[in-house]
């Protein structure tokens, strides 16, 4: 294996490129962008009092020609400072840190029950291929895939909160009492069931799809034939062999939508009220909340390149074929 | 359907299109997927002159559960959700298939120029597809629209433009085997030019499936147009499925019909579309050679 330095430096110098165009298109996206920001700012002073636009102006350091912005932003970069939301006046990083830790709930656990989910479901329905159970599972998968992800959220909590009061309708805490230790625990896991059972439901039939193709794909290989001429147990041909081989398309799946653990539950985030980033981008683009917008942005798409990264790490380990190319 | 999709090719005198229909029809998912689309492509064409009533026309009583006179009843400001929901389906349509295609003008461009000339010109190409692969979609949507506005064509030309990576992959990867062919070469030696040889002989013969996964995408941004209204971020002079769940959800624990519908609308589109792509995909995928190529 005498690749894997130089393989791993080209992955990482692409990743880092990559991270930089983004930022780079982030900033522009923003300048070019019709409006302008200090008028947002300055609200119905804007009109009556130019001294005060002015002023705003200078401080916020709009007044600068774009490239000397530019060169600032990226400075500030360097040293972990994504600025200033206008809004909240406070730290962009300071929000953005707040919010991370329960959107990364959420996504993380959603992400490894759909996948084991999936794959189990993928795998029972490929070893009973054409059965009624078979053809059952897909059709429900289609459907699952067919809705778009906010109706089957609210669709549960119209069903599971409103009627029959099982589940919060929103909110990762619950408001009058404030509880502590193992109590608080089953307190977030209690209001994080929703939320959770929409994203993997989303999720699922990815999974499901992709593991089932890859398993009938594996069993017509004429190594299977072969190991069962043999006289090779079915069970243990199919653990041993077909399984190994067949969970590698999945598990480049898992390696894609981790790169969008950030971005990827915004809208079921915004259903259920749920204290993440979700809400945070709404918000940020209602108010045009310019700095937390640019952060928002930038951490997802650096999150999905760093995600990226991995994967192919993780896949040089898993599968010896891979080519280092 | 099969046997009208037989009637109009017994017109048209083309042999590989005959040929196509006839495997493309044994296929029973694929065929309710080409009726559920052409039902509702047919209404979306038809809706101004179906005896429904006017989407915009604020006149029945508010919270009007489904009835006999309003099928899927009346929504807050008492319009008929049956005919929005009808007409919803033009936006809906329109978004899918402009946003596909303008994924598809740019995947099979750039993808067959990668695959064509290769080299330094696909090395550059390939890192940026690379690169747009790893761009979160719905959230830059939503970014520009929050920065730009909201506007139904900047919604179906970013989605287009964010989307173009996969149909370019697809692309670069059937021109590199179709270049080594005898009929290409050929043509090259015969002093063809190069562009003359792309989209005379190997475009054609390659871009089947960047037709079928451009299906696939139009689902998809029916979707993400769907979640940018559902936020209230859609085109607000459109009438779209999402924007109508949207406006339906502050009442939807006493009025599930008004966001209830559009979800279903949206579900079967998204539904009869992936049939009909995997159809295609399946038909056009290189290594089943259903179509001798």
């Amino acid at each position: 294996m005498d690749g894997i330095g130089p393989y791993l430096l080209r992955r990482g110098i692409q990743t880092i490129l990559t991270i930089f165009l983004i930022i780079i298109l982030n900033f522009f996206i923003i300048n070019f962008a019709p409006g302008d920001p200090v008028r947002v700012i300055a609200g119905e002073f804007a009109f009556s009092n130019p001294e005060y636009v002015e002023n705003l102006r200078k401080r916020w350091g709009l007044d600068k020609p774009i490239t000397e912005r530019l060169i600032i932003y990226l400075t500030n970069l360097m040293k972990g400072d994504m600025g200033f939301s206008f809004r909240y006046m406070q730290k962009v990083s300071q929000i953005i840190g707040e919010r991370i830790l329960a959107t990364l709930l959420l996504t993380f656990t959603s992400l490894i029950l759909s996948f084991i989910l999936g794959v189990s479901l993928g795998v029972y329905s490929a070893r009973r291929h054409g059965k009624t159970i078979d053809i059952s599972l897909s059709f429900i998968m289609l459907l699952l895939y067919s809705m778009p992800v906010f109706w089957l959220g609210i669709l549960l909590m119209l069903f599971f909160s409103v009627h029959l009061k099982l589940f919060p309708i929103a909110g990762m805490f619950s408001s009058r009492v404030s509880y502590t230790g193992f109590m608080l625990v089953l307190d977030v896991l209690w209001h994080m069931f929703l939320p959770v059972l929409t994203l993997t439901l989303a999720n699922l039939p990815i999974y499901y799809k992709i593991t089932k193709a890859s398993v009938l794909e594996q069993s017509n290989e004429d190594y299977v034939r072969t190991f069962k001429a043999y006289g090779l147990r079915r069970d243990k041909v199919f653990k041993k062999y077909i399984l190994r081989n067949a969970i590698l398309p999945p598990v480049t799946i898992f390696g894609l939508q981790l790169g969008f653990v950030l971005s990827g539950a915004a809208l079921v985030e915004i259903i259920y009220g749920w204290p993440g980033m979700g809400r945070l981008l709404l918000d940020a683009a209602f108010y045009r909340d310019y700095p937390l917008l640019m952060g928002l942005y930038l951490v997802t798409a650096v999150s999905v390149a760093l995600a990226n990264f991995l994967t192919d790490i993780t896949y040089m380990f898993l599968d010896p074929r891979v080519k280092l190319t | 359907m099969r046997t009208f999709g037989n009637r109009i090719l017994s017109k048209v005198k083309s042999p590989a299109l005959v040929q196509f229909w006839r495997i493309y029809s044994r296929d029973k998912l694929g065929m309710l997927g080409l009726l559920i689309l052409s039902g509702i492509t047919l209404l979306s064409l038809l809706a101004p002159y179906l005896p429904l009533k006017d989407p915009f026309a604020i006149v029945y009583r508010r919270f009007l559960p489904p009835s006999f006179e309003h099928p899927l009843g009346t929504d807050h400001l008492g319009r008929d959700v049956f005919s929005r929901v009808i007409w919803g389906s033009r936006t809906s349509l329109v978004i899918g298939f402009i946003a596909a295609g303008i994924s598809a003008l740019i995947g099979t461009t750039l993808g067959s120029i990668a695959g064509y000339y290769g080299g330094l010109i696909d090395d550059i190409l390939t890192r940026i597809i690379d690169i747009f692969l790893m761009i979160p979609a719905f959230f830059l949507i939503l970014f520009i629209i929050a920065v730009y506005g909201s506007n139904i064509i900047y919604v179906m030309i970013v989605i287009g433009l964010l989307t173009w990576p996969s149909n370019a992959r697809i692309m670069r990867a059937q021109v590199l085997s179709i270049r080594e062919r005898e009929f290409v070469q050929a043509a090259i030696l015969m002093g063809v030019s190069n562009i003359k040889v792309l989209i005379k002989h190997i475009i054609p013969n390659a871009i089947h499936p960047v037709i079928a996964n451009s299906i696939l995408q139009a689902a998809g941004a029916i979707i993400i147009e769907a979640g940018i209204s559902y936020l209230g971020l859609g085109d607000p002079n459109a009438v779209s499925w999402g924007r109508i769940i949207y406006e339906g959800q502050s009442y939807i624990t006493s009025y599930w019909w008004i966001s209830f519908f559009p979800g279903v609308a949206i579900a079967i589109t998204v539904l009869s579309l992936y049939l009909v792509g995997e159809t295609l995909s399946k038909i056009f995928n290189p290594k089943s050679m259903a179509l001798g190529g």
